[in-house]
């Protein structure tokens, strides 16, 4: 069920179930580590998009996805998908 | 060093192929994520912001130098290269494959080591005193009282199913050097007219809601300390909450029923139980405490060349401490240099402290909860040629107890239910306070970062607490002052508003010039200086613009 949504523009994320990486819902309606090639919804549509992922969820061994906001050039607005998107970045030897 | 008997080997590599068998119908899509998701926790699987996160036992933070050895393999093999210690002796792998945690369990078992009941609604990994066996203020060394805990509550049937996590700490002596107040259980060995025993504390935690354990009984004979846990966890089983999360640890039990009527039932359930139940008797008390025998004490009477090596000498003074065996230290090897995340140990430094410990300390290593590690045995003689050989593997730092050796969960660079990044705190307050002289100038002081309420940092009880919060998309950091996790544990207190992540350092250097002009002397530590002089010189240095 999609919680209140403040924003208008999403896309969809996930964990894989195999290795446990950051996925996204792609353009092709699959789902890629490849964060340019991730489908952005307009707030109408996410409810019908939705019921699509919620149902290959276990299909597509991905686990809980969900949505994540956009500005309207398609860029991550919360910091905890930044960090997400962009891959552990620390000072040391760990840039992984 | 605990031991596997026939029945562990064997439970434990048969655990490891039930699991397997569990990741491939999850794989097959036989479980869905829901029907996994308890059965990969109870494995010690997690699953993070990047990937999943595995985390070992390391019962009471004894560890081997075969074991180091084998983690340092498993880093290497199936991770990254790294491990991170945790604040409860435990050590996690952010970056396994789900198809290889069976292969990384396997060689884990093969080395005596697994990480069942590392997460869950069960009987954590049971901590300890790092010191343990090794100081003269204790009782008796508290290590074989955790292994009869750990054999006991490892799969027991009642217990793995509790309203929620619960987390049980050991120590022998009055100083307190495991946290144990902020424990579910905390346990402190006593002799009551020659008789060997236990206070028990109960009730103790972190997280939301921070308490302080209380004590529910000044003495229990230790041949009944297994019942009496029982009980205690039978009543917190039966009576616990199951409805909210956030309600359901045995401190809110507690603080809902009041400590008298807790009590009047563990004492009317143990009455019953007593005698009938899980009696630990003198054969296996002293089966297992022959496991913790100390090595043969070299008997070398070598001391220490004098060293004019001003860094030796810094490193001499700050991390190291005598032990009770003569000639012998403890050394204390800081996994808080500036070059890597607190905790922080990578697999050729792994392989390197293995040699090393292997070499002039037996081949043991131990972890603390403040995440470092120690050899807890070396000759005073070689201490020069063990510091030569750690500051190779940048594992000399000397801050132990400084305000460089903070204490840090993995905040919102690993976590998924973080709020803030923490990491990056204790990284800037390493550089901001580098200076050895500054640090040396300041004295011992604990600061403590937890990345969300969750507190895996520990912040309630830092001399100086730093919580990351999320304030309108912006990482924001509350301070709280005068916390303790020793003897005379306490909960800080929150100075005010919070701080962004650009004012947090400049805070915290506030804080600290505070104490360092109103405290009487050098030796007046931090909280002694807070307790004279209370919150409001803070609070004027931090917010007062006038």
């Amino acid at each position: 069920m999609v919680k209140k949504l403040n924003g208008e523009l999403f896309i969809y994320s996930a964990n894989s179930l195999l290795d446990g990486r950051v996925i996204y819902f792609s353009k092709t309606k699959g789902w890629t580590e490849d964060f340019n090639q991730a489908s952005i919804f307009k707030k109408s549509m996410v409810l019908s998009i939705e019921k699509v992922i919620i149902s290959r969820t276990d299909k597509n061994n991905v686990i809980n996805p969900y949505l994540i906001e956009v500005d309207k050039n398609g860029k991550v607005i919360k910091l905890r998908e930044r960090i997400r998107l962009i891959g552990l970045k620390l000072q040391g030897q760990y840039n992984v | 060093m605990y031991r596997y008997d026939e029945f562990d080997k064997k439970i434990v590599f048969e655990r490891v192929k039930q699991f397997e068998e569990q990741i491939n119908r999850r794989i097959n899509g036989k479980l869905t994520e829901d029907e996994f998701k308890p059965l990969r926790l109870m494995n010690g699987l997690y699953l993070q912001l990047h990937a999943y996160m595995l985390r070992v036992a390391i019962p009471y933070g004894e560890l081997s130098s075969k074991q180091l050895k084998k983690l340092a393999f498993i880093a290497d093999k199936y991770d990254r290269g790294y491990g991170h210690f945790t604040t409860r002796q435990n050590i996690q792998f952010n970056w396994p494959k789900l198809t290889e945690v069976p292969q990384i369990l396997n060689e884990l078992a093969k080395v005596e080591m697994h990480a069942i009941q590392t997460s869950g609604n069960c009987i954590r990994n049971v901590t300890s005193d790092h010191f343990a066996g090794l100081l003269d203020d204790e009782v008796e060394d508290p290590r074989p009282w955790c292994e009869i805990i750990r054999k006991w509550s490892t799969f027991h049937p009642e217990f793995s199913f509790l309203p929620r996590k619960f987390k049980i700490a050991v120590i022998g002596s009055r100083q307190d050097r495991a946290a144990m107040m902020v424990h579910d259980i905390g346990l402190r060995i006593v002799k009551v007219d020659n008789k060997l025993g236990f206070e028990v504390y109960v009730g103790g935690g972190q997280g939301r809601t921070p308490v302080i354990a209380k004590k529910i009984r000044s003495f229990i004979p230790a041949h009944n300390l297994l019942s009496y846990l029982e009980a205690i966890l039978k009543i917190y089983n039966q009576l616990g909450r199951r409805d909210n999360i956030y309600k359901a640890r045995i401190k809110i039990l507690l603080n809902e029923i009041g400590i008298e009527k807790f009590k009047e039932l563990v004492e009317k359930r143990f009455i019953d139980m007593v005698n009938k139940s899980v009696m630990v008797d003198d054969s296996e008390i002293t089966k297992i405490k022959s496991y913790f025998k100390n090595p043969k004490i070299s008997d070398v009477n070598l001391s220490l060349k004098k060293n004019k090596n001003p860094e030796f000498k810094n490193w001499l003074a700050l991390n190291t401490l005598k032990t009770k065996f003569k000639n012998h230290s403890i050394v204390m090897v800081s996994l808080k240099s500036k070059l890597y995340p607190p905790g922080d140990l990578d697999s050729n430094q792994m392989r390197a402290l293995a040699k090393i410990s292997e070499k002039y300390s037996y081949g043991q290593i131990r972890v603390t909860h403040e995440q470092n590690l120690i050899l807890p045995v070396v000759q005073n003689y070689e201490l020069y040629n063990i510091w030569k050989q750690l500051s190779l593997q940048n594992l000399a730092t000397p801050n132990i107890g400084l305000v460089t050796d903070s204490i840090c969960c993995p905040g919102m660079d690993y976590c998924a239910l973080a709020t803030a990044r923490s990491i990056p705190i204790a990284q800037r307050i390493n550089d901001h306070f580098n200076s050895f002289k500054l640090q040396k100038k300041i004295g011992k002081l604990r600061i403590k970062i937890s990345g969300c309420i969750n507190a895996c940092g520990h912040h309630h009880v830092g001399n100086i607490g730093v919580l990351g919060l999320d304030k309108n998309g912006e990482e924001s950091y509350q301070i709280t002052l005068g916390g303790s996790s020793d003897e005379n544990a306490a909960i800080g207190k929150i100075i005010g508003a919070s701080f962004s992540r650009e004012e947090i350092i400049t805070a915290i250097e506030k804080i600290i010039n505070v104490y360092l002009l109103n405290r009487k002397n050098e030796k007046q530590t931090f909280l002694q200086t807070l307790k004279v002089i209370g919150l409001e010189p803070f609070k004027r240095a931090l917010y007062d613009n006038s």
